[in-house]
């Protein structure tokens, strides 16, 4: 073989439509566009099997099939032929397909009633380029010259010097909030990516929470996902990275199994569509879990515009970054930071601007804390806000310590892994974004106090 | 915009207009024969127009990709095209034997141009930029008629291969 299967890796990726004909015994041909095909080795691609269709029951009689695929940018053709081999139903290969299609399922509100069959392996028995399908023209040739990756880190090494940019930054760190910048600011700057976000676990509730984010503008901080809701959900709960770089393209395909459910005797099991979180015209994703010694600590999440931002050599390498990360937010999270020794309430409490007023408002329901009328945050977050805007609105104090939030029974603080630091920095980055004039600023190492311009007013309220 | 397909074709007879202007309305569409062997070929098409007898179709195929399926037809004349909307996947299967094979006329062109245009479009819309869409050539073409035999729903999902109609 001339052309390599690993020389057509772009073509796999479902940008555009990929047939597939195959025959019955009888000699009778079929043809339908497939959605995906995934590139296993050199000799081998698996399709995935959802439902039990006219291609699968003429692979069953003659397992020879030919595929037409395209290349999603030039549009250059090739031709294959491949031969069933097995259909697998468990294993690594099962589960990396099943995650796609779950994840499909659950933006479209179709858990549980689209859903992976089979791994189908097939294969690969000729490869031909289809000479003569576009013109040819010098800006094909140029288009596929690029590099896949845009390094900010120039040299001969460009790739490596970026990791170790990265890992050094990381390993810098010295509390979770310059953890989290060090991971985002090396993900954009270093890898020439845009929009990145980083959502933390919170085990108590089952669900992930937006810590920061790159990109998105103001307001993100917060943004809650359950587990094994959409892209991001899925991946947490299957501790998978995942790539998807058509996601119009993966919706519309999910639609439109949709809409042939809801005639069906499985309409009943459909629920509403997920909204996708952050850009709401992504066209790539690469989401990574961030897992330390097993147990899951959050999602690295980032997205483009371009459907082929992301390759197979990004998952590998900024798994590789995920992982350091994962073991850094871990280890801060389970050691509790050393509080400096002195009492609190030493430094000066400013005085509010004349005229300038902000009025909070705790609703007990479900914890939840709105300023001026705007939701400003909720749960455990909520509970800490409103427990220091008391007392600092009675006038007692204005400094806080994290030992005494930790022992605030009235507050629940889960006994181990409280998580305790990294709730903070949500609660200060969502004032920033709300009311900038009123703040929670580190005075020591354990210890914050809170500043505002403002005159505050609080107020609860038993209606939601 | 384009009409759901399913409720409009089932329970006819032929190829009904609904149906027809869907087919010519500029689609992706892939062809697949067989050779002696069994051996399928699968190749993109430019379009298809439907004959007056609404029994019959005519599938363009580009000359220099498609050596192979002409060949096929040559031997054995079975025949399978899918049609399929991008944008929302309504697709589209017509099963068949073919009765004529022939270079394009002038008319055969003129109809291919106009399929091809539409499929341009389609394409761009899933996000390939007009610079390459453009490039993409049809031109000299086949024009390949068949009996229409069989229409079967190809949207992705629990329905897709469902038979609409067998012709008697």
């Amino acid at each position: 073989m001339s052309t390599r299967l690993s020389d057509l890796m772009d073509c796999f990726q479902g940008v555009v439509p990929t047939g597939i004909a195959t025959c019955s015994l009888d000699g009778r041909p079929n043809v339908t566009f497939l959605s995906y095909v995934k590139y296993l080795d050199e000799r081998h691609v698996a399709l995935s099997c959802q439902f039990f269709n006219k291609t699968k029951r003429n692979i069953a009689e003659n397992p020879v099939a030919a595929i037409w695929l395209m290349h999603p940018v030039t549009l250059e053709a090739h031709r294959l032929v491949i031969r069933f081999l097995r259909s697998e139903f468990k294993g690594p290969l099962f589960d990396e397909m099943a995650l796609r299609i779950d994840v499909i399922a659950s933006h479209t509100g179709m858990s549980g009633v689209f859903r992976l069959l089979s791994a189908d392996i097939y294969e690969v028995l000729e490869i031909e380029p289809v000479e003569g399908h576009v013109l040819p023209a010098a800006e094909a040739a140029e288009a596929l010259a690029a590099p896949p990756v845009a390094f900010r880190v120039k040299g001969t090494r460009g790739e490596l010097a970026a990791l170790q940019a990265l890992s050094d930054r990381i390993s810098r760190a010295e509390c979770l909030e310059r953890l989290i910048d060090a991971l985002l600011d090396s993900t954009t700057e270093l890898f020439d990516v845009q929009h990145a976000m980083v959502l933390l676990y919170d085990e108590t509730r089952s669900r992930l929470y937006t810590l920061d984010s790159r990109g998105y503008g103001r307001g993100g901080s917060g943004a809650e996902v359950g587990l094994g809701e959409g892209l991001i959900g899925a991946v947490a709960r299957s501790r998978k990275p995942l790539r998807v770089s058509h996601a119009g393209s993966d919706l519309r395909y999910g639609r439109a199994i949709r809409r042939g459910v809801e005639g069906s005797k499985e309409a009943d099991k459909l629920s509403r569509e997920i909204p996708l979180p952050g850009l709401h015209d992504a066209q790539s994703q690469l989401v990574l879990p961030l897992v330390a010694r097993g147990r899951l600590v959050g999602v690295l999440a980032l997205e483009s515009r371009d459907p082929l931002k992301f390759s197979d050599w990004h998952e590998s390498f900024l798994n590789v970054a995920a992982n350091q990360a994962a073991l850094a937010i871990a280890n801060l999270q389970e050691q509790e930071e050393p509080e400096d020794a002195r009492p609190a309430g030493e430094s000066k409490r400013l005085k509010p601007l004349a005229g300038r007023k902000r009025a909070f408002t705790f609703y007990p329901q479900d914890d939840a804390v709105f300023v001026d009328g705007q939701y400003l945050i909720r749960n455990l977050p909520g509970r800490i806000l409103w427990k220091i805007l008391r007392e600092f609105v009675s006038g007692k104090r204005h400094e806080f310590t994290n030992r005494e939030l930790r022992l605030d029974n009235a507050l629940g603080l889960p006994p181990l892994k409280d998580n305790l630091e990294s709730r903070l920095i949500l609660l200060r980055k969502r004032l920033e974004e709300k009311c900038p004039d009123v703040r929670m600023v580190p005075v020591r190492r354990g210890a914050f106090a809170l500043e505002s311009d403002s005159e505050l007013t609080l107020s609860e309220s038993a209606q939601p | 915009m384009r009409a759901r397909l399913a409720p409009l074709i089932s329970g006819l007879a032929v190829i009904d207009e609904t149906l027809a202007d869907f087919l010519q309305s500029g689609l992706a569409c892939a062809v697949a024969t067989r050779d002696a062997r069994l051996v399928p070929d699968c190749v993109l098409a430019v379009g298809v127009r439907i004959e007056r007898d609404r029994r019959h179709a005519t599938v363009f195929v580009h000359d220099t990709i498609s050596r192979r399926t002409l060949a096929n037809l040559k031997h054995n004349g079975q025949i399978a095209v899918t049609l399929e909307h991008l944008p929302d996947h309504h697709a589209i299967q017509l099963k068949g034997e073919v009765t004529r094979v022939a270079a394009a006329t002038e008319a055969d062109i003129a109809d291919a141009t106009r399929f091809h245009a539409g499929f341009v479009k389609e394409i761009e819309y899933v996000g390939v930029a007009p610079r390459f869409s453009r490039r993409l050539a049809f031109l000299p073409c086949h024009a390949v008629t068949f009996r229409v035999e069989a229409i079967f729903e190809q949207t992705p999902g629990p329905k897709a291969g469902a038979c609409l109609k067998e012709a008697p």
